[in-house]
């Protein structure tokens, strides 16, 4: 008996390698692992574009290589000839002035989609009322009605704002909503049980109960206010990022471009990433209650 | 002290309640045949039937939860019209607890609706905690806890509320057996000690025989109540891993069983 264990060859059954890490990853809520997934793929989409710019084959004005890029960047964080970085301002200004929006129409959408997705989630009459209004503002590309806003706010900061807010609430509305119409019976009859009222129910209940429905709604919000945000830069958008990659047109610097693409593009990751954490921190009893 | 005072006010009366669910896309489906019961203060009522007689139906329009659809609740004399802190209740699934408070933290729930003063707040639970012996786990996390833990929890949690009537939904069915009937002891206890009155939810016809004073046995849907008797086997000074051998209670488990059996469809 005991030898044989080392003399078989034959095998029973069938290996499940993988389904037993996912359970595992899931398990040990190791999101964070994935981060050396995205740093291989960006190695290898920077190899690929450095070949491909170094074969020759395209113009640099059109594909510029990965170094025009990085000397871009440095211009863009210097002063030259007593202009301060690309376009009018340093990086940062750009970065920041585009930052200050997103997280300014982010707030609004989130001071506007919360009590509007408890209340489509606690009452059906809003539900009923208010449900395709939020549908239908959902369903419009921002950029559609931004024309609106402008003729409204004017073409300043405000417009923009509006902008942002309008496309961000609605997600948030209806992740809050849902999660409120997720929220366990048992959870809701115990409170009950113990006396809550209506407001008790809420404040002890439903908000921690959908807390990280919330977040994960913040998330879409965000990502869909960078995409907004970049082409809503395209009128009267500098300092920016999004004014910065479209002036990169007129100027013909597709280094411009792609570095702006790059930035927004770590951006949006890195501010998913902390929202991720911050989904997990609230609901660490996701998958497991 | 208290529970004398309760007696004879807290009595239980089922006059006629029934229920029908009612829905928009499928036919009315009577749950509950009107049911008329006197449930006395102290007493340890078995509700047992099988899966869809309406016997948690039942549990729900007792606690306030549910609106029955035909007849009254009175408790005390006066008519039930929701829930209230006087019906506490312990549910079948651990998902009723928060999972972002901890086991204090849960425990604490009711006495926070309350607005007890902290002190009193504190007194109670260590009271509960101790009672259910989870005081060492009281800052864990309810979803790092076992089966049989988070039922103590909740067990904790309606006793900490301090009603006159536990009502407790199929709450040992999700655990294993071991734990089950340690639960089934810890349950028996607490009742003797506290002499509340205990309404217990089961298909268990053994966990009837086992904990109740009063068996009523519910038909299929719709319930009706088919069998009505007092016991008192739990009264008995005998463990109940001793009792469950009595050759009493195997005959009366068997009993039932052939009654229940005997009622199906």
């Amino acid at each position: 008996m005991p030898s044989s264990r080392n003399l078989t060859t034959a095998i029973e059954g069938r290996r499940v390698g993988w389904i037993s890490r996912r359970i595992d990853q899931a398990e040990n809520r190791a999101g964070n692992r994935r981060w050396y997934g995205g740093l291989l793929a960006a190695v290898l989409a920077i190899g690929l574009w450095w070949l491909l710019s170094a074969s020759g084959r395209f113009s640099t004005m059109l594909l510029p290589s990965p170094e025009q890029v990085v000397a871009a960047f440095k211009q863009s964080v210097t002063t030259h000839n007593g202009q301060p970085g690309i376009l009018g301002s340093y990086l940062w200004v750009h970065f920041w002035a585009s930052l200050r929006r997103v997280l300014i129409g982010l707030a609004w959408g989130i001071i506007l989609g919360i009590p509007l997705g408890l209340g489509l989630g606690l009452s059906r009459v809003a539900d009923r009322i208010l449900g395709p209004v939020v549908e239908f503002l959902r369903a419009l590309p921002p950029l559609g009605y931004f024309p609106l806003l402008i003729l409204w706010f004017g073409i300043g900061d405000a417009s923009k704002v509006w902008l942002l807010a309008l496309a961000s609430f609605a997600p948030i509305t209806i992740a809050t909503a849902a999660g409120v119409a997720g929220v366990r019976n048992e959870r809701v009859n115990a409170a009950l049980v113990l006396g809550a009222n209506r407001f008790d129910m809420v404040r002890t209940v439903i908000l921690p109960s959908v807390a990280a429905d919330i977040i994960t709604g913040v998330r879409v919000a965000t990502g869909f206010a960078w995409t907004t945000i970049v082409a809503a830069e395209t009128s009267n958008g500098l300092p920016g990022l999004g004014g910065l990659a479209w002036a990169s047109q007129k100027e013909l610097r597709a280094d411009i471009a792609i570095l702006a693409i790059i930035v927004i593009g770590v951006t949006a990751v890195l501010s998913d990433a902390l929202l991720r954490l911050l989904e997990r921190r609230l609901a660490p009893w996701k998958g497991r209650a | 002290m208290t529970e004398l005072q309760t007696h004879g006010s807290a009595d239980l009366v089922l006059d006629g309640v029934g229920h029908t669910y009612q829905s928009v896309s499928a036919p009315p489906v009577e749950a509950l045949a009107p049911v008329n019961l006197t449930i006395a203060a102290g007493q340890f009522v078995v509700i047992v039937g099988h899966s869809g007689c309406g016997k948690s139906t039942l549990l729900e329009i007792i606690a306030g939860l549910r609106p029955p659809s035909r007849g009254r609740v009175l408790l005390g004399g006066a008519e039930v019209v929701g829930p209230g802190r006087r019906r506490g209740m312990v549910f079948q699934q651990s998902t009723s607890l928060l999972p972002w408070r901890t086991v204090a933290g849960n425990v604490a729930l009711g006495l926070e609706l309350q607005h007890l003063p902290r002190a009193e707040r504190a007194a109670r639970i260590e009271r509960e905690l101790t009672r259910v012996g989870l005081t060492e786990f009281a800052q864990s996390k309810v979803y790092e806890l076992s089966g049989g833990m988070q039922q103590r929890t909740q067990i904790a949690r309606a006793l900490a509320a301090e009603p006159d009537l536990l009502l407790l939904d199929e709450p040992f069915s999700a655990l294993d057996t071991f734990t089950r009937e340690l639960m089934q002891e810890e349950l028996r206890t607490i009742w003797k000690s506290e002499a509340k009155t205990v309404i217990f939810v089961t298909h268990s016809v053994e966990e009837a025989t086992l904990l109740g004073t009063r068996v009523i046995l519910l038909s299929p849907r719709p319930g009706r109540v088919i069998y009505d008797h007092e016991i008192d086997f739990s009264r008995r000074d005998l463990p109940l891993s001793e009792l469950r051998a009595d050759p009493d209670v195997v005959a009366f488990v068997a009993e039932l069983r052939n009654r229940i059996g005997g009622e199906k469809l």
